[in-house]
């Protein structure tokens, strides 16, 4: 997933990034942005989602309301 | 032989695509998995953990939702619930890092010599310096870090997530960036 635009604008207003013999160097002014520019380097994992979905085809669906026993005698 | 009737066996059909999500909680698993993953793999420092964790929080989600009454961010109740579990993960694992108040006081002395920024190499040992500096934190440290860090959350709702005041946040907040700076300078 992208990060948020309001993201990549505090990104681009803070982090300094300087390339020196091939490697580049990043500045973060915070450990925030640094934790920021790390999850943005985080994919998700696709397998979460495809054993979300076996699981949660055994669920019975969420919007059935469940009402505690004493207000279903009432 | 074995060899020979493997050589027999026919090829297996393809196995069937496992299950979409349901549509509505399709959209709010792509809008939300991003975050809550990262949070678990940061507070939890392993992935296979942090896949778990995900997998489970979502699940607890799906179960709960009607249960979520719009008083709240969706993203700050999928905060509440990937808070909770990672923290009954971590106790159940016996891997809480007690600090006491001493503790503190040398995170505050070692961050006051450590205010420079924050420079790293791009690298893929990046993930592993955040890792461990992260996990020299005390845990209330380690948590405000990763909840400010995502621009969406407010210090109101930090504070809600943290059972704390927005400004008792921000005045934390400043003591956990000197801990992570150091902490994170000796991973270098």
């Amino acid at each position: 997933m992208n990060p948020p635009s309001s993201q990549l604008r505090q990104q681009s207003a803070t982090e300094q990034v300087h390339t020196t013999q091939g490697e580049t160097v990043r500045e973060f002014a915070t450990p925030e942005e640094l934790l920021r520019h790390d999850r943005g380097q985080t994919a998700v994992p696709p397998g979460i989602a495809e054993r979300l979905g076996e699981t949660l085809a055994a669920e019975p669906p969420p919007a059935a309301e469940k009402k505690p026993w004493w207000k279903r005698l009432l | 032989m074995a060899e020979d009737s493997a050589e027999t066996v026919l090829p297996e059909a393809a196995p069937a695509p496992p299950p979409a999500l349901p549509a509505d909680f399709a959209a709010i698993y792509a809008a939300h998995s991003q975050p809550i993953f990262y949070l678990a793999l940061r507070l939890l420092g392993d992935p296979t953990a942090a896949q778990d964790a995900t997998h489970d929080v979502f699940v607890k989600a799906y179960r709960k939702l009607d249960e979520f009454r719009g008083d709240a961010e969706i993203r700050t109740w999928l905060y509440r619930i990937t808070l909770n579990h990672c923290s009954n993960l971590r106790q159940s694992w016996s891997a809480r890092n007690i600090h006491t108040a001493d503790d503190e006081a040398v995170f505050d002395r070692v961050g006051a010599a450590s205010e420079n920024p924050l420079r790293v190499l791009e690298t893929k040992e990046l993930g592993e310096r955040i890792r461990t500096a992260l996990a020299g934190l005390p845990d209330e440290y380690r948590v405000l870090l990763l909840l400010v860090a995502d621009e969406e959350l407010s210090y109101e709702q930090i504070g809600q997530l943290t059972q704390q005041t927005a400004d008792a946040v921000r005045g934390k907040l400043h003591r956990a960036r000197r801990a992570f700076t150091a902490a994170f300078a000796k991973t270098a």
